[in-house]
């Protein structure tokens, strides 16, 4: 038999919070988090709009400049 | 299907709705997310969310990721393998991970997984898989709720890894996704 949709109880139901887990594993070895983690951070920065102006993050500013294929993150305190 | 798609989203304590969206991750999202305060026994706070982001951001992933937002506040994150998997002759679209923000758990906002999940299907038919979805579920009474209230059905055979599966055969899943719609929780 059907369940019968009741979005209401799946709404209720959603405080368990992981509702799903992938049977593909995402797993990195260090060098590959490390590489990861620094594209993470330029492509973060990129969004924020760094490439055009200093972008406040917390306490920090944040500038990125492209010279050629080199990227150069500007921090200010 | 064009992003962002309009969400309504219910606040747990007093009824409010709110509204918000749903879009494409981006790292901005990803960069919420490594804020999450998550419980110490919260089983998805090992989950590698800029790991499967950066899955996606390779030329030809077939992976996507959603987030589900209100205003610059994450709610939650959606990974889907556009890529589908056989079931017997058909193709559904394989919902990889779900997770809502931990401050959802105990207060926050409801119909996030919902609103998500609305956005699976509407993938799921984009891609010509009818709305059929396939996912493993961490074995809870909760998500057993959230699956069932939502229409899935549970399969008598685990995974291979010993997680339940639920899949949206193409009637319930067009049953949800009409519900969803009508009730406006999402606007495509």
């Amino acid at each position: 038999m059907k369940p019968k949709i009741n979005l209401a109880e799946a709404a209720e139901a959603e405080s368990f919070g992981a509702l799903a887990i992938g049977r593909r594993r995402f797993r990195h070895k260090q060098g590959a988090a490390t590489s990861t983690l620094i594209h993470y951070l330029l492509e973060m920065v990129r969004e924020a709009g760094a490439e055009k102006r200093w972008v406040r993050a917390g306490r920090l500013s944040l500038r990125l400049h492209s010279e050629g294929r080199k990227k150069v993150l500007s921090v200010r305190e | 299907m064009k992003f962002p798609v309009a969400a309504r989203f219910v606040e747990r304590a007093n009824s409010a709705r709110v509204n918000g969206e749903i879009h494409r991750a981006t790292w901005l999202d990803i960069a919420a997310q490594s804020q999450w305060d998550y419980e110490e026994n919260a089983l998805d706070r090992e989950w590698d969310w800029a790991g499967i982001f950066a899955i996606t951001q390779r030329s030809r992933s077939s992976i996507e990721c959603y987030a589900a937002v209100v205003g610059e506040e994450l709610h939650g994150l959606m990974a889907i393998e556009a890529k589908g998997r056989k079931i017997g002759r058909s193709e559904a679209l394989v919902l990889e991970y779900l997770a809502t923000n931990p401050r959802n758990r105990t207060g926050g906002l409801k119909y996030v997984g919902v609103t998500l999940l609305a956005v699976a299907v509407a993938r799921s038919k984009e891609l010509g898989m009818a709305g059929r979805i396939w996912l493993e579920s961490l074995a809870d009474a909760k998500t057993l709720m959230f699956y069932r209230g939502i229409g899935m059905t549970e399969q008598t055979a685990k995974s291979d890894e010993n997680y339940d599966v639920f899949t949206f055969d193409v009637d319930s899943a067009e049953e949800f996704f009409k519900l969803a719609q009508a009730q406006s929780w999402i606007t495509l």
